[in-house]
């Protein structure tokens, strides 16, 4: 492994003095803004967060409400080497183990196997099928069968990717999958935007809050999975495009989304001062989730770019950074210089 | 476009979400106390007054949460500027010298207006101002336009049978027209501040103030665009 090492002590001193900011994976020099490391996680991060969930015992598929775990999470004393690295690296500040346990944690290229992808793509579909169920106005224009069948496409394209290795003409498979995937994402895309301006029609809900989180944590699913795909056949001046593209609609998604505003809405039922403060202190802090999660989307696949940039400068072969992150056993992050 | 540019736009979006969510507290925090103003005003207006003079029981109120309005806007002025001021001093140096950053961020800005609450209000605030003459500029809009207050008067005709049936029935009139004056007086400021009980996105203080101090950071940044060398 001659490009990826254990974070070195100087990175986690200027972490923890303040000299460097993480964001995204990208740790930077807080004055100059310039880049001096990469953080990729690893395979042993995904298992961690694994157990962080059974822990909790709160998974996807256990039907938890992503909102409304954080402070639960916060509180939870998560495995020896996750409550290091946090403390080492503030890499998980904010830290939503909900998207988490969605699309990964996201620094550095996806260390999540497909399998776990897939089952991970259910669980968010099982998620939104429940919430569905309570929101009229989404049921009523058949919106939720179209959804149904926009993640029927993703697990196929998440079933054809996770065989690339074993094909003969992997290349084509995986870009035509990748182009499915970008297709299924921007109509899930489409979905938000239309859930999104038909909050102030309505009464809000916190299910309306997790209806737009579910299609976000899809959205970035697609992508985590469009941008391995790219890595796995050595695409990456494509994969560093789609990165930069994806993160840029990331953020004109949850431009409009204000979490105030959000809470408010929620709150409005309430015609009594002291009532409705209440309900908006409330719904505040799921609001903030949301909105928080999808900004966190903004900079960890905004930084998979420069990240991208980097292998590309020192000639890495894709599939052999991907296969570096499997091997490890060890670490759940590693580093790369800048 | 670089990562360094968006982390600088998810800075801005970060700065109005603070400041959004700190006026909303603001407000909700500083509510009672107008609230204690108007009930004061009440209790200080004679029988007569509140009997029959309408022009001067509204102008009366208007002019409380005027005042009040006023000063929560000045609050929240003073935060959101100093706020952004930091921000931007975060921006790491060479990118603060690039005019694409305070384009990109300028020109994202109208849509900052988000998803439907502010979006009446935003329109209806003179796209020219800046942290130094928002205040007035709102002030007048309020003066002109938005705060309109319904007829407060209870009418004189009940009062009147009543101040001539005893001291009794009297006292309880007087009594029962003041409770009622001060609960329309408190329903109507939840309305006039917070549009309780209105449709999202009617304009409203809140919304207002909030929509004052997105068009002053929004120019703050186009004035820096204009001041990088070309």
């Amino acid at each position: 492994m001659l490009f990826l090492r254990e974070v070195p002590p100087h990175v986690l001193e200027g972490v923890q003095s303040g000299l460097y900011k993480v964001t995204g994976s990208v740790v930077r020099d807080v004055s100059t803004g310039r880049g001096v490391a990469f953080l990729q996680e690893t395979g042993v991060m995904d298992e961690l967060a694994r157990k962080a969930l059974e822990g909790l015992g709160a998974t996807l598929q256990g039907g938890f409400s992503p909102l409304g775990i954080l402070d639960a999470v916060q509180n939870y004393k998560m495995t020896q080497q996750l409550a290091q690295v946090q403390l080492a690296l503030g890499v998980l500040q904010g830290f939503q183990l909900a998207n988490l346990a969605a699309s990964g944690l996201g620094v550095g290229v996806s260390a999540l196997g497909f399998a776990v992808m897939l089952q991970r793509l259910k669980g968010i579909e099982a998620h939104l099928g429940r919430i569905a169920a309570s929101i009229e106005r989404v049921t009523a224009d058949r919106r939720a069968d179209d959804i149904r069948m926009i993640f029927a496409d993703i697990g196929t394209q998440l079933d054809i990717v996770d065989t690339l290795s074993a094909r003969n003409r992997k290349h084509s498979a995986a870009e035509a999958t990748e182009r499915a995937l970008a297709t299924a994402s921007g109509r899930l895309e489409a979905h938000f935007q239309r859930s999104a301006a038909a909050l102030p029609e309505a009464r809000v809900t916190l299910e309306d809050l997790e209806m737009l989180w579910s299609l976000a944590a899809a959205i970035r699913l697609c992508h985590e999975a469009g941008l391995r795909a790219l890595c796995t056949i050595d695409e990456l001046p494509a994969a560093r495009e789609l990165a930069m593209r994806r993160a840029q609609r990331f953020l004109e998604l949850g431009n409009p989304l204000i979490p105030d505003a959000l809470a408010r809405m929620v709150a409005a039922e309430h015609t009594d001062p002291v009532a409705h403060a209440e309900a908006r202190r409330a719904a505040l802090p799921p609001a903030e989730r949301l909105v928080s999660g999808m900004r966190d989307s903004v900079a960890a696949i905004g930084s998979q770019s420069d990240l991208v940039t980097e292998l590309l400068e020192r000639g890495v072969y894709g599939p052999d950074y991907l296969a570096a992150l499997e091997e490890e056993e060890e670490a759940p992050l590693l580093m790369l210089a800048a | 476009m670089s990562y360094q540019l968006l982390d600088a736009e998810l800075r801005f979006l970060a700065w109005r979400d603070a400041q959004f969510a700190a006026i909303s507290a603001q407000l909700e925090e500083a509510f009672p106390a107008l609230l204690e103003d108007l009930s004061a005003q009440t209790a200080r207006s004679s029988l007569v007054r509140i009997a029959t003079s309408t022009f001067a029981q509204k102008k009366a109120a208007e002019e409380a949460v005027r005042r009040w309005a006023a000063q929560q806007l000045e609050q929240a002025l003073i935060r959101a500027e100093a706020e952004l001021e930091g921000a931007m001093l975060q921006v790491p140096g060479q990118l603060a010298i690039d005019s694409t950053l305070w384009d990109r961020v300028s020109a994202a800005l109208p849509a900052m207006a988000g998803v439907g609450l502010i979006g009446a209000s935003f329109a209806a605030i003179p796209a020219v101002i800046s942290f130094a003459t928002v205040s007035s500029t709102v002030l007048f809009f309020w003066s002109t336009s938005a705060i309109s207050w319904p007829l407060l008067a209870i009418g004189a005709a009940g009062l009147g049978v009543a101040t001539f049936t005893g001291s009794r029935s009297v006292e309880l009139a007087h009594q029962k027209a003041r409770a009622g004056l001060r609960a329309r007086l408190h329903r109507e400021a939840g309305r006039q501040v917070f549009a309780l009980g209105l449709k999202p996105g009617t304009r409203c203080i809140l919304n207002d103030i909030q929509a004052a101090v997105l068009r002053a950071g929004q120019n703050r940044l186009g004035g820096s665009a204009d001041a990088v060398p070309a």
